[in-house]
């Protein structure tokens, strides 16, 4: 075999692939535009006219209005609190030497450890009894608890590779500690930040076994309930339109922030993994 | 105290001292009791809390609304006597055994392929890391009406071209279960593919040019060298797509509710449904340990026979 050959196989092997993704995706964008009935009986035709109303049936009755932007608002705090929060600790125990240092971060770490499910029913009973359950707050408490332990390390690892000679240099003139965290270290650290708001978001955004059990009020609940509330209903009533529809309103934003952040999000996955 | 100090002026000196000492104790440690103690709290309460907790209300029969009971083991008990519970255990392990291997031999696969730095794999790159990010809850919408088991199904009227019989998929209990299986793979490889594209680029090029010296070809230097090297990614990624496969939910919920004929109940989709459909949180807790023990038991049989450190440098 030779060279030309096998990069035309090899080519080939990637359009091939990449065809399994992107065709059901085109597909079902191109059905999102036609009513039910065509999607039934002609699934291969293409729309004559853009039937815009399976949009507006998914995104009033179907809720994804709701959802979309109950999303925006748990996932947007979410992320500032587990970013803001997470540095603080990280700065603590990454410049700071006390006695109780490598405790507190085996204790972070147990977190990243131990599965969600684990938790599940009794943090339901605990969200209950703190009258949290059915409540963006309560959700948002969860999340960011919950998503500490790999933001935390994410962010040790980061501040450890910043020298300490600009804070020294800072502690010198006569800034505090915490001063110096937030007017140099934060600014030193906004890549790491900016990496770790963006793991996170896609996480949160995406999440749904929490959101579906502590959420139960239906203008409470988050995109991804949403639609798969959607999903179960069409068993009983077969409205195709507005579930392709609610799939392509709720895959544009992830398709828009993944175009935006690629490069971060795939070469920041593997951190951690491979040691250079 | 300060009535104290005043009547016996000797221990005066040492209490302020003490004050001071305080005081330059908080100027030093500040820091941690500001921004480290308040958020160890929140994780705990949230966290830590909640998990030992739940082996607590495994001995518990527990309902959402009324007084808890102890019952010392008998969720435990009824684990051992609970079939459904074990075709749980089997079916999850029977996913790991559909999902585990093709997750990182595809993984691996797509990562030869635009590790060849010809134009435009940074665009397939992208495009196979597209599942990895979109939720489950999407792509278990798209697969629904991939694997409809009627004849409009997708994959039925591709398959009628070839002439082949339409397939029930989602509504049979032998295939059901691959099915997810197959979902879970298109949604993961991506990020297999990931690992071992590092994996692939940390390779030393010495190693191929010696090969070629020797006179090996393509197939033999990809066995005989960039397989074995790849061993600490092949642990790694073995690790994390195995516990990860323990924990499917979302598609099995969605897509099957546990069915047909309880074929793709797996153990978490059985500990929602006793927990929080039943409403036995007690048990659901005893399967949320079931769960754990057989994890924390894979990772260490992992760590024991594939974990050995590996340096080629």
């Amino acid at each position: 075999m030779n060279r030309a050959t096998r990069n035309l196989g090899s080519h080939l092997l990637l359009i091939l692939c990449s065809l399994l993704i992107l065709l059901p995706v085109l597909w079902v964008f191109i059905n999102s535009l036609k009513p039910s009935a065509a999607i039934l009986l002609e699934p291969f035709s293409l729309p004559t006219v853009p039937a815009l109303d399976n949009y507006v049936r998914a995104w009033t009755d179907g809720g994804l209005g709701i959802g979309f932007l109950n999303s925006i608002f748990v996932t947007v705090i979410t992320v500032f609190f587990i970013v803001i929060i997470s540095a603080m600790a990280a700065y603590a125990l990454s410049r700071k030497r006390f006695r109780f240092r490598i405790a507190i971060q085996n204790t972070f770490l147990t977190g990243l450890m131990l599965p969600t499910f684990l938790a599940m029913a009794p943090l339901f009973l605990l969200m209950n009894d703190l009258g949290l359950v059915n409540s963006h707050l309560g959700l948002i408490a969860v999340y960011v608890a919950y998503s500490l332990p790999f933001t935390i390390f994410m962010l040790i690892a980061f501040f450890n590779q910043i020298p300490h000679t600009l804070e020294e240099a800072a502690t010198i003139d006569g800034c505090g500690p915490i001063k110096a965290f937030w007017k140099i270290m934060l600014p030193l650290a906004k890549p790491g930040l900016i990496s770790a708001a963006i793991f996170n978001f896609v996480g949160i955004w995406n999440e749904y076994i929490l959101a579906l059990i502590l959420l139960s009020d239906d203008p409470l609940k988050t995109l991804p309930v949403k639609l798969a509330n959607i999903m179960m209903r069409q068993q009983y009533h077969t409205d195709w339109g507005a579930l392709y529809a609610g799939i392509v309103l709720s895959f544009i934003p992830v398709v828009i922030f993944y175009l935006i952040f690629q490069r971060r999000l795939i070469e920041g996955s593997t951190a951690g993994a491979v040691k250079e | 105290m300060e009535a104290r100090s005043i009547q016996s002026g000797k221990q005066a000196i040492p209490e302020i001292s003490r004050k001071d000492r305080l005081k330059r104790h908080w100027q030093k440690y500040a820091l941690i009791y500001i921004f480290l103690v308040p958020i160890l709290i929140h994780f705990a309460i949230f966290q830590l809390f909640p998990i030992a907790f739940s082996l607590y209300i495994t001995f518990m029969k527990w309902p959402v609304i009324g007084t808890p009971e102890f019952i010392a083991l008998d969720n435990w008990k009824a684990f051992f006597s609970d079939e459904l519970a074990w075709k749980a255990v089997w079916n999850t392990v029977l996913f790991s055994l559909y999902y585990i291997v093709p997750t990182m031999a595809l993984g691996l696969i797509l990562a030869l392929l635009i590790n060849t730095e010809k134009k435009g794999t940074g665009f397939f790159k992208a495009v196979f890391f597209l599942p990895v990010v979109t939720s489950f809850v999407i792509i278990s919408g798209i697969w629904a009406w991939l694997f409809r088991g009627t004849e409009e199904g997708m994959i039925n009227r591709v398959l009628s071209v070839f002439g082949a019989e339409p397939q029930l998929f989602l509504s049979n209990s032998s295939q059901a279960l691959i099915v997810l299986a197959g979902l879970s793979i298109f949604k993961v490889c991506g990020s297999t593919m990931i690992y071992y594209y590092a994996g692939l680029k940390s390779i030393p090029h010495e190693f191929y040019e010696a090969a070629k010296i020797d006179g090996a070809n393509g197939w033999h230097m990809f066995w005989r060298v960039t397989f074995p090297l790849l061993l600490p990614i092949h642990f790694y990624v073995a690790v994390i797509t195995t516990i990860g496969s323990f924990q499917i939910f979302d598609s099995a919920y969605l897509l099957t509710q546990g069915g047909p004929n309880h074929s793709t109940t797996t153990l978490v989709y059985y500990l929602y449904r006793e927990g929080f459909t039943n409403l036995r949180l007690g048990y659901a807790s005893v399967l949320a340990y079931i769960l754990f023990f057989i994890i924390f038991a894979i990772s260490i049989i992992q760590r024991k026979y594939f974990g050995k450190e590996v340096s080629y440098k």
